[in-house]
């Protein structure tokens, strides 16, 4: 039977990244069919395997709950890649896949080594993939950072939080999810050319710059008329100089059992929203009823209003409601209630997946829905896990190569 | 550019579905907005009423339309008439993707769900981004970036230690969906071209968001713990937070991790007496003091600029960064250097001047300034009318007479 390759299952990544945003992005080519081999150094591996949450709070390189995210549908090998020897192994797994991505900073002994150009004088096919914090070039590429300091740098932490308190880090490490989504973006455009072309690309992404592109609309009203984004809580969007939002009720309100986030943003759901809610003041006084602008300088007096019909019910009960009446509402859920939710497990959202070490974890479905799209979800290796297989299959070592690799501590 | 070639039909307006066409249009892909009689895409409510004028007024091609729709034609279409339906089958015929994030009855009451449009291209891409996908309970529920982010599980791990859940102040389901709906027509590209088939794949807001707090979950599953909101600081280590610094509104984020960059840190704050104290003597008593912490080194914020603060501890190895807001960011030395911004020499506003992030990747033949600036409405009629569907004068002048298609913006 001739089977036509789907997805991206005629594609071998190698995954020589660490820490969040290039790890996604290979884990975003293996969900879509690509063999991902995934190296890390001897020892400890990626340094994610070192940070937590862990399973029952014990540090287990095998058992971090950022590294499983991660890394799954990826093979695992070791390779020192400090050691002529590993880069040579290194070499002669480059020289068998179509894409590498890699995440070595300008001030990493291997940033030379793994140059996309100098690749690709020997393999003009391969798409190389650079995922760094701050990139290749440029004053800054050697500046350390995190999720909190590319925030910043990046503009994000300045427009969030309330407006007479500090500026706050928006939770998790969005900012660093979002760059590996857009270098798996580039990766797969260039593997698209390459079908037709059969030349590959070097592809430069970062996290900066990803974080700065959600503030772009500020930055382009800025340059344009002067206005300035500035922190608003959870109101839309206020300026510089303005005592309330553009328009209202965009909030997230308390109510009997935790917090609802409501945004009515066009005369249709504001209508709604004033025949839910049912306060005669909404239809009646000036100050609410008459426009967004009006409602926006008016906020605090508006939620003074509101306040109380939304603390006499539950946020299920609001949900439900206002998602009859056609009006935006979410509920601010914990993750317990995540994995609840009636909408995900009417999809299954949440699959059920088998680690190494037997326990069963929830990890998300890509959200991704087609009948024609075919997707998979294995769990992250171990480290290590996968020399064996890797090494004599693929490259076709024996195994007296292989203990002897494994004494010198190269694998 | 990597998508030369590929010609999209953008149905999408708002935030999510534009970021998508966007990606794809700064690649290369020629991405035709159509646009309804309405212009209900490009238009909103005034935002400035609150310090301005009382009466809201609809105002036209707002900053954000400009900034999410460069690279991208405009035709203007009736949709909801037959003629208007012939004219869009016309060019489904030509095209490779249909991109959409209409709520699940629009297309439906088109007649343009997915075998109908395949009926006429089998090799036609659809994308699709309702809120909640196609199916489960909420399928049929309204929503924004703004709800989305809640139920998702991101607004309770946002904000400060003794406030409620906070919003992300940029829709951040939007961008982060639309950036899916981009990833899925590139696998479908790929796809196609060794199966000569289209697809349609729905793209989920609500599940795109639950994508990044993915390990809020296995930490819970693991440890039955819900995650929470910590302010700035992290889980493990101190300092990590946002410092108030010289200057109004003015402040930098320093993140300090292991005990070299805690040394380095020290030094470069010029070893003062109080960092020696036990109290800071390893990760977890900074940790568990980090409220004196903090206070001590807000005191030499305070008295430095973000930049020079954020200039020092780089060189002494330390991850700081100054909080920019959007007048730094246009300035940032960094951006600057590496092109990252494109620049319009004149926006569709009348303003002289607009400068806004350019292409999310660098690589070999990426443009270097933006191709096209954001279209006026129906800038593109005559091209997609006359060059693209061949249609003739009297053609195009018949569906202006039964307004299927308009050359110039409505007053309203």
């Amino acid at each position: 039977m001739v089977t036509t390759a789907v997805g991206l299952s005629d594609v071998r990544v190698l995954d020589l990244s660490q820490d969040i945003a290039g790890p996604y992005a290979a884990y975003l080519l293996g969900a879509f069919g690509a063999d991902v081999i995934k190296v890390e150094p001897p020892g400890h591996g990626d340094l994610t395997r070192r940070r937590g949450p862990f399973a029952d709070d014990e540090p287990d390189p095998n058992r971090s709950a950022p590294f499983l995210y991660l890394n799954r549908n990826k093979r695992g090998v070791t390779l020192d890649l400090h050691t002529s020897t590993g880069l040579d192994l290194a070499q002669r797994l480059i020289d068998v896949a179509d894409v590498v991505i890699d995440n070595s900073e300008p001030c990493s002994t291997l940033f030379d080594t793994l140059d996309g150009r100098r690749l690709r004088l020997r393999n003009p096919a391969l798409v190389v993939t650079s995922v760094t914090n701050f990139g290749r070039s440029g004053p800054y590429r050697r500046y350390k950072g995190g999720e909190l300091v590319l925030d910043a740098l990046g503009g994000w932490v300045f427009v969030t939080g309330e407006p007479e308190r500090e500026p706050v880090k928006p939770g998790l490490f969005q900012a660093q999810y979002s760059t590996g989504l857009s270098a798996a973006i580039h990766a797969a455009a260039a593997l698209n050319v390459r079908q037709a072309t059969g030349e590959g690309r070097n592809i430069e992404v970062t996290v900066m710059e990803t974080a700065a592109h959600f503030v772009g609309m500020g930055i382009s009203m800025y340059s344009s008329s002067g206005d300035m984004q500035v922190r608003a809580g959870s109101w839309t969007a206020m300026l510089r100089g303005w005592d309330g939002p553009r328009s209202h009720p965009t909030e997230i309100y308390e109510c009997k059992d935790g917090h609802v986030g409501v945004a009515v943003q066009t005369q249709g759901q504001w209508e709604m929203f004033a025949l839910a809610v049912g306060a005669p003041e909404l239809e009646t006084d000036p100050r609410f009823a008459t426009s967004y602008g009006e409602r926006g300088r008016h906020a605090r007096e508006f939620n003074a209003v509101v306040a109380p019909w939304f603390m006499e019910r539950t946020r299920r009960e609001i949900f439900d409601l206002f998602g009859q009446y056609r009006i935006p509402c979410g509920m601010a859920y914990t993750a317990e209630e995540m994995l609840d939710d009636p909408q995900h497990k009417s999809v299954e959202f949440y699959q059920q997946l088998e680690q190494a070490d037997g326990s069963t974890l929830p990890f998300p479905r890509l959200p991704l829905h087609g009948d024609s799209l075919h997707t998979r979800m294995e769990r992250a290796p171990s480290l290590g896990e996968h020399n064996g297989e890797v090494y004599t299959e693929l490259l076709g070592l024996s195994r007296a190569e292989l203990a002897s690799l494994r004494g010198a501590g190269v694998i | 550019m990597l998508l030369h070639g590929i010609r999209i039909l953008d149905l999408t307006y708002y935030i999510a579905g534009p970021v998508g066409t966007q990606v794809l249009a700064d690649l290369g892909a020629e991405t035709i907005k159509v646009e309804g009689p309405f212009a209900s895409t490009r238009t909103q409510v005034d935002e400035t009423p609150p310090n301005g004028g009382s009466k809201p007024r609809i105002v036209v091609a707002y900053t954000g339309f400009n900034h999410l729709n460069r690279n991208k034609r405009s035709v203007v279409l009736n949709l909801a008439s037959e003629e208007g339906k012939e004219v869009f089958r016309d060019l489904v015929r030509i095209s490779d993707l249909v991109v959409e994030n209409y709520s699940l009855r629009v297309m439906r009451n088109f007649g343009f769900e997915y075998p109908a449009l395949r009926e006429i291209n089998p090799g036609i891409i659809v994308i699709s981004m309702p809120g909640y996908g196609r199916e489960g309970p909420y399928r049929e529920y309204a929503s924004w970036g703004e709800t989305i982010e809640s139920t998702a599980g991101l607004t309770q791990m946002t904000g400060y230690e003794d406030g409620p859940p906070l919003r992300s102040a940029i829709y951040m389901p939007d961008p982060f969906s639309g950036m899916y709906a981009a990833m899925a027509a590139m696998v479908c590209l790929n796809q196609r071209a060794k199966t000569g088939e289209g697809q349609h794949v729905t793209v989920s807001h609500l599940e795109s968001a639950a994508q990044l707090s993915g390990e809020v979950v296995l930490d819970y599953a693991m440890n039955g713990r819900n995650g929470r909101r910590m302010g700035s600081r992290d889980a493990y280590r101190s300092p990590h937070g946002v410092y108030r610094c010289a200057g109004a509104d003015e402040w930098v984020a320093i993140d300090v991790g292991g005990e070299e960059e805690w040394r380095a840190f020290r030094a470069a704050l010029g070893d003062p007496d109080w960092a020696h104290e036990p109290r800071f003597a390893d990760v977890l008593s900074r940790h568990a003091n980090q409220d004196a912490l903090d206070e001590r080194i807000a005191e030499w914020t305070r008295a430095r600029t973000k930049s020079e603060v954020t200039v020092t501890l780089q060189a002494a190895g330390v991850a700081a960064g100054a909080v920019q807001n959007a007048a730094d960011l246009g300035a940032d030395a960094h951006l600057n250097e590496r092109g990252y911004f494109w620049r319009y020499a004149e926006n569709l506003d009348g303003h002289p001047q607009v400068t806004f992030p350019g292409g999310r990747a660098k690589y070999e033949g990426a443009p270097e300034e933006v191709m096209r600036r954001t279209p006026a409405f129906g800038e593109d009629n005559a091209y997609v009318f006359g060059d693209l569907l061949g249609y003739s004068d009297g053609h195009v002048e018949r569906l202006r007479e039964l307004d299927v298609t308009l050359d110039i913006l409505p007053t309203f």
